[in-house]
């Protein structure tokens, strides 16, 4: 009886085995028809048009502090003498000193260049906490040229991104591992 | 091996040390833990900036600006708080660290120990098989199907529990009802409504604009997000702006997401719906087709009033139009004409314009005629809003009139007080019986009667505006007018706070007094002509001139402009307000103004 | 959170240039001369292909090494060693992401009407261990998996659980797929990865990141994790552990979604563990030997017939009435199911603040507002959104009333079994049983030899 029982047994085995194996294999097929042999990978990245500048990307980010950072678009940016993100809307004096400055880390750098009046302005990534209140300043009053993007060097790419998951504006998007940024365009 | 006993095991010295180390660890991993949790919440999610202490400093160094101890310890404060909070960060993993490689360990030596402690399996007593297994595949049965119950049972409460707003009128499905066709009301290719029509009608009508004024005919809108200042010409803040293929002067009117206007000329007539959020024309109202309508049209229709004067009236489920040839119709929410009944050519020297009213189900028709009371041509009219039954009516010895009548709830219950020469009549709104009547209006009354303070305030166009107290019963001509007042408007109803009241004249005159005795407050005269009413909106008004601009102006203390506003576009219908937007009926196109960034948007 | 900038100062001053551009043009152009060069981003990449294949190389040949393992060598010697390995690389190293649990919502999302294509490192990922099951059994549950291996090291009193409780709770496992599917399938949330208890456990230290720093001799580029972020799933996690410290392999046996789909393909396995490739003595020595009560005990002797008979009959023509029931309660789940949308939740919280004056304004209303789309095609498209989590529910609810029915039914199947036998579908391979069975010492030769007399 058991001999009956093992070789039947063994029989829905191969069926199955088989029967799986035709599944596995045409969802493969589907899986690579889709383009997953083109796709190396997706990562994580903050589309700039959709972003609110809400600032959960500094408190959301499993990592601490965040993967994402403030960069600045040098073609982009007005190098004003009063740069409305590096400068508290209260700011008296138009000096680095603390308590003019908005960042709360300190992260953005002021510098004259050749040619008064103008400064340019860098973000120093290691301070960053990725807050955005000075893209909000530069997207409200000046040309927009600071902005949040997901870094990669410091970005976990978990497939479930904390932040994209608490993006009110919806603006965490998945791109190509091979094109893992959204630069803003210079203006023409 | 299985020849030593178990206790044997516990006193050696390998599970000693590993109970030890088991122990050690185990408390240093707890202690880690319990470090870095206070440590979190202490850390977690702070700002540098947002520290009080921070804050504190920061004021204090903004209102003593080129106090240098203060600024140098605020940066001292500042780039010592900064520091921290990268430090924290570093502690929480270097924290982390430990805890696993404690916690590791822990577990290594306490998995050893209790295999050590371990003996070999003693089976004990003589199994009965058959009886385990039926009594465990019972128990199991009983299990499953329980755990399925509470998982059915857990599904439907938590559905029950989490309602929702969205409801599926909400998703207009645009594509589904044909598109109006635009260029006549009556004959040719119609929109052919599909599906069920939309029922509304459980929104709540304050919130909506029903009929002419809003859903009490005060002209009052109690929402304090009314855009404030807007372009016509330039498109700063207009929502959007759609074309209305028939003009007319008609007011639009609101209801959830569906605006509606009518429009005619000589021949045609056709109510028009657009839907709110991008003022698409749903569908088109044909007025074709009813029995009993005069094959001409009126005469003596002036251009001022036009062949669509009256404004439509809603309840959420239905609409309910009425033209200058008498013609009467109600449409469902998809476009398909429930009921419709002429009512002949009016005997009237300027148009038909009193609009619709609708009163618990209740479509109350008010159609002055004739040159003088005695000709009894003039008759209030109920009709069932569903079916287009006629419910009641009655003769008013009253002679042609303009103005619409309101319910007002009183304590004698609702009363729709109407006012033509020379009857001021109040009647009950469900019955059409008549509670009260004064003798205390002349000439041709076009403002409406306005309610303030237990009175109604009816004006005489040029003469004056009489105060009824609404408590009396049959004719009070002698005991109920509690004051007149020397000013008046023409054509323009007046608006009221409850303590003043604005009259406005058609030459830009306007006057406000106090609603209490009468008495005159101020006095203002402004560039234009009006026929639309204003709006009370917010503590301001907003009267529209014949050219379109609407100026916003307080009506206490004392008169204050505070904006003008363009349309870009002659506009002689009254302004309609909901959910912060406002809906202007210009001579060719629907405008909707909402601000940007504004609830309305 | 919102950040209001005390702007109206500035706004006053101004008002021209905020007013004037939109998209277009800047609102200050710095003339800073034609020698100027502007620095470009920097864009640094994410981990490259490599990475990737190695893990998938390391995958297989993890399960190779367990299989191999469990079937061919039969020692539980290898076994932990291999699940600490795993535990090392999989789990501390790579962070635990992405994994084969997890890797199901991302086929799923593949499959459905979503733009989104499967990478085939996660593709691999999904398939090997099916693979591997559907022939070998679970081989990848005792000594690849990393989220096992931190169960098994923190098992210290296996507590047996009774028979019946299992059946229950192993229902669980089939909606917290069910449930999975359906929010990855509508892009909605991968709630396998947002409620992982081990995830943050793996994360605790950035182990992967100091042992390449140590490997490249370079600093780390920053990045401590935020321990403290997470405290509920800490907490959450601890609580498991304590809990799997006596009941082995909670995570495993009642709540792993892969696990579900696991479990029915090991059932078709051919060459699956078995206690001892020999015949069975029924000593019943190997009857505690099994942690995760996955050996099922010999079932031979009378019953009554007529009476299971009649019960087996019931429960087949009930199997459609379970499944219409599920049907209906996977309906009524499907509603507040689909608020873990994203445009569900903003639509009815736009439309909360159309009707009550009182709601205030929220973020996520805030961003909508300044979006061009309109109230209409939010409500459209969330009302949309909404139908397809009512079907989908309806469906998922359904094929949990099939599962209700189908293991009711199996539990009235009385089989005859006279051995002590592995339950195909609840064995991990973990080889413990091996060193229980006589049997098997004595096919490898390490009994000790009779005693005289």
């Amino acid at each position: 009886m058991s001999e009956e029982k093992t070789s039947r047994r063994s029989l829905l085995a191969s069926a199955g085995a088989w029967g799986v194996g035709a599944m596995v294999g045409a969802g493969t097929f589907v899986a690579l028809a889709r383009g997953a042999l083109r796709r190396r990978n997706w990562v994580w990245q903050i589309d700039p048009a959709k972003c609110t500048r809400c600032g959960n990307c500094a408190t959301h980010c499993v990592l601490s502090p965040s993967a994402v950072k403030c960069i600045q678009s040098h073609v982009r940016c007005g190098y004003c003498e009063r740069c409305f993100a590096f400068f508290a809307p209260e700011a008296e004096e138009f000096t680095s000193a603390a308590e003019n400055q908005l960042c709360p880390t300190g992260a953005i750098s002021r510098r004259p260049t050749h040619k008064l009046p103008y400064y340019r302005y860098n973000v120093d990534e290691a301070l960053c906490i990725g807050c955005g209140l000075c893209v909000e300043g530069c997207e409200r009053f000046g040309n927009g040229s600071l902005y949040l993007q997901v870094r990669h060097d410091r970005c976990l790419n978990c497939n479930e991104c904390a932040i994209a998951a608490a993006c009110p504006a919806d603006a965490f998007v998945r791109v190509p591992a091979d094109r893992p940024y959204l630069f803003k365009k210079g203006y023409a | 091996m299985p020849e030593r006993k178990p206790s044997e095991n516990t006193h050696s010295a390998a599970f000693t040390a590993l109970a030890g180390t088991a122990a050690v660890a185990g408390v240093l991993a707890l202690v880690v833990a319990g470090v870095l949790l206070v440590h979190a919440r202490r850390h977690n999610r702070t700002d540098p900036a947002q520290s009080p202490q921070m804050r504190a400093l920061q004021n204090a160094v903004r209102q003593q600006p080129g106090n240098a101890e203060l600024q140098e310890e605020y940066r001292r404060l500042d780039a010592a708080l900064r520091e921290a909070w990268f430090r924290q960060r570093q502690f929480a993993s270097r924290g982390g660290l430990l805890l696993i490689v404690f916690a590791g360990v822990f577990a290594a030596a306490a998995v050893g120990a209790m295999a050590l402690r371990r003996g070999p399996p003693m089976p004990q007593g003589k199994a009965d098989y058959p009886a385990e297994q039926a009594q465990t595949s019972a128990a199991g049965r009983w299990a499953v199907a329980g755990v399925g119950v509470l998982l059915a049972g857990a599904a439907v409460l938590w559905a029950l529990a989490t309602p929702s707003m969205l409801s599926t009128e909400l998703a207009i499905d645009t594509s589904q009802v044909a598109p109006g066709a635009p260029s006549d009301g009556e004959g040719g290719a119609e929109a052919r409504p599909v599906g069920p029509a939309p029922d509304l009608g459980n929104l709540d009508a304050r919130k909506q604009w029903p009929r002419f004024r809003g859903v009490s005919g005060q002209g009052v809108y109690n929402g304090q997000d009314a855009p404030r200042e807007w372009d016509g010409r330039e498109g700063k803040n207009v929502l959007w702006k759609s074309p209305v293929p028939l003009g007319g002067h008609s007011s639009p009117v609101v209801w959830g997401e569906y605006i509606f206007v009518t429009g005619a000329d000589k021949q045609k007539r056709a109510v028009y719906c657009y839907e709110a959020s991008a003022g698409k024309l749903l569908w088109t109202g044909k007025m074709a087709g009813i029995p009993g309508s005069p094959a001409e049209p009126p005469d003596n229709v002036m251009e001022d009033t036009g062949y669509a004067a009256s404004t439509a009236a809603t309840d959420g489920r239905h609409v309910a139009a009425i033209f200058a040839n008498g013609d009467l119709a109600c449409f469902d929410y998809a476009g398909r004409r429930l009921w419709a009944r002429a009512l002949g050519n009016p005997k009237n020297i300027y148009g038909h314009a009193t609009s619709l009213t609708i009163h618990n189900g209740l479509l109350i028709v008010l159609y002055d005629q004739g040159d003088t009371p005695e000709e009894g041509l003039s008759k209030l009219h109920a009709f069932d809003l569903a079916t287009g039954e006629e419910k009641w009516s009655v003769k008013r010895p009253v002679k042609n009139s303009w103005a619409t009548p309101a319910v007002f709830e009183t304590a004698r219950g609702p009363q729709l007080i109407t006012a033509a020469e020379p009857w001021v009549i109040s009647y009950h709104a469900a019955t059409g019986e008549e509670l009260w009547r004064a003798r205390a209006v002349y000439g041709d009354t076009a403002p409406s009667p306005v309610f303030a303070d237990g009175k109604v305030f009816i004006v005489t166009p040029d003469t004056e505006t009489v105060a009824v107290g609404v408590d009396g019963a049959g004719d009070v001509t002698d005991s109920h007018i509690a004051f007149r007042i020397d000013a008046h408007g023409d054509i323009v109803t007046p608006i009221t706070d409850g303590e003043r009241i604005l009259l406005v004249g058609t030459y830009g005159l306007l006057t406000c007094c106090r609603v209490e005795d009468g008495e005159f407050v101020w006095e203002q005269t402004l560039d234009g002509t009006f026929h639309a009413s204003p709006i009370l909106a917010g503590g301001r008004a907003y009267l529209m001139s014949d050219m379109g601009v609407v100026r916003v102006f307080s009506l206490a203390p004392e008169f204050k402009l505070l904006h003008t506003n363009e349309l870009g576009e002659r506009a002689h219908a009254t302004p309609a307000f909901v959910d912060g937007r406002i809906y202007i009926r210009g001579v060719k196109n629907l405008y909707c103004i909402a601000e940007k960034d504004g609830r309305g948007r | 959170m919102r950040r209001l900038l005390p702007a109206a100062l500035i706004l006053a001053l101004l008002a021209p240039l905020a007013a004037a551009q939109e998209e277009g043009g800047p609102r200050y152009t710095p003339e800073l001369g034609p020698d100027y060069t502007f620095p470009q981003p920097s864009a640094p990449q994410p981990k490259g292909t490599s990475h990737e294949i190695f893990d998938v190389l390391m995958l297989f040949l993890f399960l190779v090494l367990a299989t191999v393992l469990a079937l061919k060598v039969r020692r539980r010697r290898w076994l932990p060693v291999l699940a600490l390995l795993a535990l090392f690389y999989f789990g501390f190293w790579r962070g635990g992401c992405v994994c084969p649990v997890g890797s199901v919502q991302n086929v799923t999302m593949g499959l459905g009407a979503i733009a989104y294509a499967v990478p085939l490192v996660v593709l691999a990922f999904f398939l090997l261990p099916l693979v591997f099951t559907v022939f070998f059994g679970r081989t990848f549950c005792a000594s690849v998996c990393p989220l096992g291996a931190v169960q098994d090291v923190v098992l210290l009193k296996p507590v047996r659980v009774p028979l019946w409780l299992e059946h229950g709770l192993g229902l669980l496992v089939w909606v917290y797929l069910a449930a999975a599917v359906l929010l990855a399938a509508t892009g909605s949330a991968y709630i396998i990865c947002r409620y992982d208890p081990f995830v943050t456990l793996f994360r605790l230290a950035p182990i992967g990141k100091w042992a390449e720093s140590l490997v490249r001799g370079a600093e780390p580029p920053g990045g401590t994790l935020a321990v403290a972020a997470r405290v509920d799933l800490l907490l959450l996690t601890g609580a498991l552990l304590v809990l799997c410290a006596f009941v082995g392999r909670a995570y495993c046996r009642f709540l792993c979604p892969y696990g579900a789909v696991l479990r029915v393909l090991s059932l078709l396995s051919k060459w699956h563990v078995t206690i001892t490739p020999d015949e069975c003595i029924q000593c019943r020595l190997c009857e505690d030997a099994c942690p995760f009560g996955a050996i099922r005990k010999p079932s031979s002797g009378k019953t009554n017939r007529a009476a299971g008979r009649r019960r087996l009959i019931a429960l087949i023509a009930l199997l459609p009435v379970l499944i219409g029931a599920g049907a209906v309660g996977g309906y009524f789940a499907g509603r507040p199911l689909s608020n873990l949308n994203h445009t569900v939740r903003l639509a009815e919280q736009v439309r909360l603040e159309e009707t009550d004056p009182a709601a205030g304004p929220t973020d996520a209303s805030d961003a909508f507002r300044k979006s061009s789309q309109t109230r209409q095609e939010l409500y459209a498209e969330a009302l949309d959104l909404r139908g397809t989590f009512v079907v989908g529910g309806a469906i998922a609810g359904g094929f949990l009333g099939l599962v209700v029915g189908l293991k009711l039914i199996s539990l009235s199947v009385y089989r005859t079994r006279e051995d002590y036998v592995v339950d195909r579908a609840k064995c991990l391979s973990c080889g413990r049983c091996f060193e229980f069975c006589p049997i098997e010492k004595k096919r490898r030769g390490k009994l000790p030899a009779a005693s005289a007399g």
